[in-house]
């Protein structure tokens, strides 16, 4: 090797180089060019893409929420399309779709002329009958069999899936999405996505163009037989929400209202039922939606999609006694025997005279008969002894101005007001006090969504340690198994509320159930303990107030929080409500027991 | 200073053609069309914005002193390895972080790093009174950083480039081919783990034996020793499951049908069906059905291929082997050893590029993501390129320069 020089070797490594080049070019154009050029105009390569089921979701006892369906689909191949304008027409004569929708598919296409782009999902049987009559004349049209998602309740936090638009195309198409596939687009269908989703197999075929396989595979590959993927389906879920208590509160809940239920299971974290009114029925975006029902849905002002479990803020009223008496205790300017100023149906505050909400005034109280009552005028008088920042901290180590953290997509976050914030919108020279007397009693510009509050009052009833709320009990697939602790971090916060405070408060909402005073003695029940609080908040002049009713029972170890937009008075509406899903859940779990 | 009577016109106008052409053929590849709808990308208007900023490279480089240049290597490596750095956090595009993006145009810090390697390893390799043990280490540290931060963005291709680039300097360097086995040992050692443990295990012992035998300094068995254990645990147990599938599908592309498998399929129908005419420029049908996704980058000769046919690729090909013979023939003109061993290089880096990116067009290299040089379209290829062949053109115009 050493005798040749260095530019000698390179000449050898560039001749054969040239050689071989030239020989496998000329093997590929020259000798089987007219192969090539049969499979160039008659053939194509075929990539069938094999979909991975997506996992279903059953709930904890294993009964069903959402599963999938085989359905038909119109898929439309814009390559093939001959005359655009009887396809037009027939299209908006079938299903009524406009030109602008067929234009506005044809450009989303532009790239994939030569592919399967479905259009239509889920045809219904007419629909099919309808199309298979017409299809020898508009060779651009398929029907495409696979899966389709069927919910069998409605509610808000499955969500629902739908199918890939452009932009998350454009963001996934290296993880194996493909243009046609399902996406989860809220809820937990969404969140997890990930594991419900699988991995596509796939299959590749030489096919003419009249679609027959030609098994030409062996020659054009070095690959033996047709290249074939296996699909690996998607992991089912079994979530937290027991299906009998869900359906039942459906059951219960007032029809014409709107407002959530939240119950959860406050030794672990679990979500029991996740209510949400009025619903919606997620089936609708599983197939074509009709523009007038679209319009419909979208003029509904009852918000039908909104999620008012999470994902809407209310001010919580009295309800947030609890936090206002807590920072109180735990500041040392109150303890269990301390009485605060007489309330005579109000008090002088400055030059204003505020209100108590019962005219004929509670006299003087200490904090426990404060939150038996529901007293305005105690908490207004403590809050001339708290530091409206301290206040702030304190709501959001009590997680009321945090999320929650619950596996569903897009959580509202709440919000507790600084000073700051006030100099910043009101000017400097607003007064805080004022605003601090409205906010001690929970209303004013605080804002907290149902879950927080259930979150807090299950922290409460556990003893101080908060546990986070979640949806997700297990994913199986095969003998693999995971659990909420796969996903989420830090599942517990020890609430800044010590044990003298805890024993203040518990008694309170003790209380407010046994006594004959209480704001909720409707839910007393002999020999059972059930903890609460109601709550009516102001929000805006002329309208109702929104109930509200938070509380646990240690019996059957679930805190239940009721929310009820503009539902009138927190003991009359919202509590009975409470009481029928306590008596429920109680008797439930007595006949499971029994059982076992 | 420019002795015109030394400057390689045929270089110069081969370079210039090939070039041209790239040009060309980004702009076919550029456009789409069936029936009366077309769709034109910009692809092409990019390109040309960098085919007018590299004549001026070309003729400036030739123009300033070579100790300005000389003087530039060192930080211009340091600079490419900090690119190379930067280019990790970068967001990924394609599943990779390749491109650093500057305004509308993105940066490929792994072409610069290629040229700068090159010259950096020609300096060090060319001081006299070296020992080839030596000359292997410092040929080995200045070539594993690139190589180590091009592996993880991840771009094989590249890498491959590098360690074949680096083959040849320690060859030109007069190094004997014995002693670069060392160097391809981790190779053969990450290749054979894929198969079995055992196998690459008694490859590693074999090996270790063999350089014992030989009475290697002691140095060199350890870092050669470590690099075979290291490469192998490395690649089995500490990439994730979608790293190590990258090289499995690397080294076999059947494994990735989605990706490697249909496009050589679809390349080779494309150059196939092109025949000895070719179907005219813009008359691809494969590509005007864009069966072939991205055919503007790495499968550029399919469309040329198609298009133009059996003669023109020759013709192709022709143009190719008249300028690398150009460069081998500079190499015996050159005096200076940094200069020759920089020339070796930069012919390997083309030539090796040139096979293997036609080879996967054909079918017959397993598919990697490595760009024709002056055709593919890609700003940082076809500067980095140009400039390559610039700096050969400059060591013949200053042979005189002698230190």
């Amino acid at each position: 090797m050493n005798k040749l020089t260095t530019s000698q070797i390179l000449k050898l490594f560039l001749f054969a180089g040239f050689a071989i080049l030239i020989i496998a070019l000329t093997k590929l154009q020259l000798i089987d060019g007219d192969k090539y050029s049969e499979y160039a105009t008659n053939n194509y390569v075929k990539k069938s893409r094999l979909d991975a089921n997506r996992g279903e979701i059953f709930d904890r006892n294993g009964q069903p929420i959402a599963q999938n369906y085989p359905a038909i689909h119109l898929a439309i191949i814009p390559g093939f399309i001959s005359d655009e304008d009887s396809l037009k027409t027939f299209l908006s004569q079938c299903l009524s779709i406009t030109d602008e929708d067929f234009d506005n598919f044809l450009y989303e296409t532009r790239f994939r002329k030569f592919r399967e782009n479905i259009f239509i999902d889920n045809l219904n049987q007419q629909q099919v009958t309808k199309f298979a009559e017409y299809f020898n004349y508009f060779p651009e049209l398929r029907f495409t069999i696979n899966n389709t998602r069927r919910y069998h309740f409605p509610n808000h936090f499955i969500g629902y899936i739908g199918r890939i638009n452009q932009d998350e195309y454009a963001n996934l198409k290296d993880q194996n999405y493909h243009f046609n596939s399902f996406l989860g687009k809220t809820g937990i269908e969404k969140q997890y996505e990930k594991i419900l989703k699988g991995v596509d197999g796939l299959k590749l075929n030489l096919m003419d163009a009249k679609g027959r396989n030609l098994d030409l595979f062996n020659s054009i590959s070095q690959n033996k037989d047709d290249i074939y993927v296996p699909p690996v389906n998607g992991m089912d879920l079994n979530l937290t929400i027991d299906l009998n208590l869900q359906l039942f509160i459906d059951n219960t809940f007032p029809p014409d209202l709107r407002g959530a239920v939240v119950v959860m299971d406050y030794t672990n974290g679990e979500v029991l039922a996740y209510v949400s009114r009025p619903e919606f029925d997620q089936n609708i975006f599983m197939s074509r939606i009709p523009t007038t029902v679209w319009d419909s849905i979208k003029a509904d002002t009852t918000k039908p999609f909104l999620d008012r479990v999470s994902k809407a803020v209310y001010p919580p009223g009295s309800v947030f006694k609890i936090v206002t008496a807590g920072l109180g205790s735990e500041k040392q300017n109150i303890n269990r025997w301390t009485k605060l100023s007489y309330c005579d149906g109000g008090m002088q505050i400055g030059d204003r005279y505020v209100k108590c909400w019962n005219h004929y005034g509670h006299g003087s109280l200490n904090a426990i008969d404060a939150l038996k009552v529901s007293c305005d005028v105690f908490f207004y008088d403590l809050s001339f002894r708290l530091d409206l920042d301290e206040f702030c901290y304190f709501v959001k180590d009590s997680m009321l101005s945090e999320k929650t953290g619950i596996d569903i997509p897009d959580e509202a976050k709440g919000f507790f007001p600084t000073s700051k914030w006030y100099k910043d919108t009101y000017g400097r020279y607003t007064s805080i006090t004022g605003h601090k007397v409205n906010l001690s009693i929970g209303q004013g510009e605080m804002f907290m969504t149902p879950l927080q509050i259930c979150a807090l009052y299950s922290g409460i009833a556990n003893d101080g340690l908060w546990k986070k709320p979640h949806l997700l009990k297990q994913a199986v697939r095969g003998d693999s198994v995971l659990t909420i602790n796969d996903f989420i971090q830090n599942t517990e916060v020890q609430l800044p509320y010590s044990k003298e405070t805890l024993a203040i408060l518990e008694e309170g909402l003790r209380k407010v159930i046994t006594e004959q005073d209480g704001t909720a003695h409707s839910l007393n029940r002999a020999k059972r303990k059930i903890y609460g609080k109601t709550g009516s908040a102001e929000h805006r002049i002329g309208s109702q107030t929104h109930a509200w009713f938070a509380g646990y029972d240690k019996d059957s170890q679930i805190a239940v929080t009721v929310f009820v937009q503009e539902g009138g008075g927190g003991g009359s509406v919202a509590a009975p409500i409470a009481g029928d899903i306590f008596d429920f859940y109680y008797d439930y779990i007595g006949e499971r027991d029994a059982e076992n | 200073m420019l002795k015109i009577k030394n400057f390689d016109f045929g270089l110069f106008f081969a370079w210039f053609l090939l070039v041209s052409i790239g040009i060309i053929v980004i702009y076919t590849a550029s456009i789409t069309s069936y029936g009366e709808y077309t769709q034109i990308n910009n692809y092409y208007i990019k390109q040309l914005v960098f085919f007018l900023l590299i004549i001026p490279i070309f003729l400036i480089i030739q123009k300033i002193p070579y100790f300005v240049i000389d003087a530039l290597i060192v930080p211009g490596y340091l600079i490419s390895v900090i690119l190379l750095v930067i280019v990790l956090f970068t967001p990924e595009i394609n599943g990779s972080n390749r491109w650093i993006q500057l305004g509308g145009f993105n940066l490929q810090p792994s072409e610069i790093a290629k040229i700068m390697t090159i010259l950096v390893i020609s300096k060090f390799l060319a001081k006299p009174h070296q020992g080839d043990s030596r000359k292997i280490i410092i040929g080995f540290s200045l070539a594993i950083v690139p190589i180590f931060l091009i592996m993880i963005e991840p771009d094989f291709g590249t890498t491959l480039v590098f360690w074949v680039v680096l083959f040849s300097m320690l060859l030109a360097a007069k190094v004997p081919i014995i002693y670069l086995l060392i160097l391809v040992a981790p190779i053969i050692a990450i290749s054979l783990v894929i198969f079995s443990y055992y196998w690459s295990i008694i490859f590693i012992i074999l090996f270790a034996i063999i350089l014992f035998k030989l009475k290697f300094h002691w140095v060199v068995q350890a870092i050669s020793f470590i690099a075979n254990i290291f490469g192998s645990i490395i690649f089995w147990q500490i990439l994730k499951p979608y790293q190590i599938n990258r090289i499995l599908t690397f080294m076999d592309p059947t494994r990735d049908p989605l990706g490697a498998g249909y496009q050589v399929i679809q390349s080779k129908i494309a150059i196939g069906s092109g025949g000895l005419w070719g179907k005219g420029f813009l008359q691809g049908t494969q590509k005007n059905l864009d069966f072939l996704p991205e055919h503007h980058t790495d499968f550029i000769f399919s469309v040329y291929g198609e298009e133009l046919g059996y003669l023109v690729s020759l013709l192709l090909l022709g143009l190719f082997f008249f300028l690398l013979m150009k460069i081998i023939k500079s190499i015996d003109k050159i005096y200076v050893l940094e200069r020759k061993i920089a020339s070796v290089g930069i012919f390997t880096f083309l030539f090796f590029q040139l096979f293997v990116n036609i080879g996967m067009n054909i079918g017959i290299v397993p598919t990697t993501g490595v760009p024709l040089p002056f055709i593919s379209y890609g700003g940082s290829n076809l500067v980095i390129n140009s400039v390559s062949i610039a700096l050969v053109q400059k060591y013949l115009v200053e042979k005189g320069f002698m230190k």
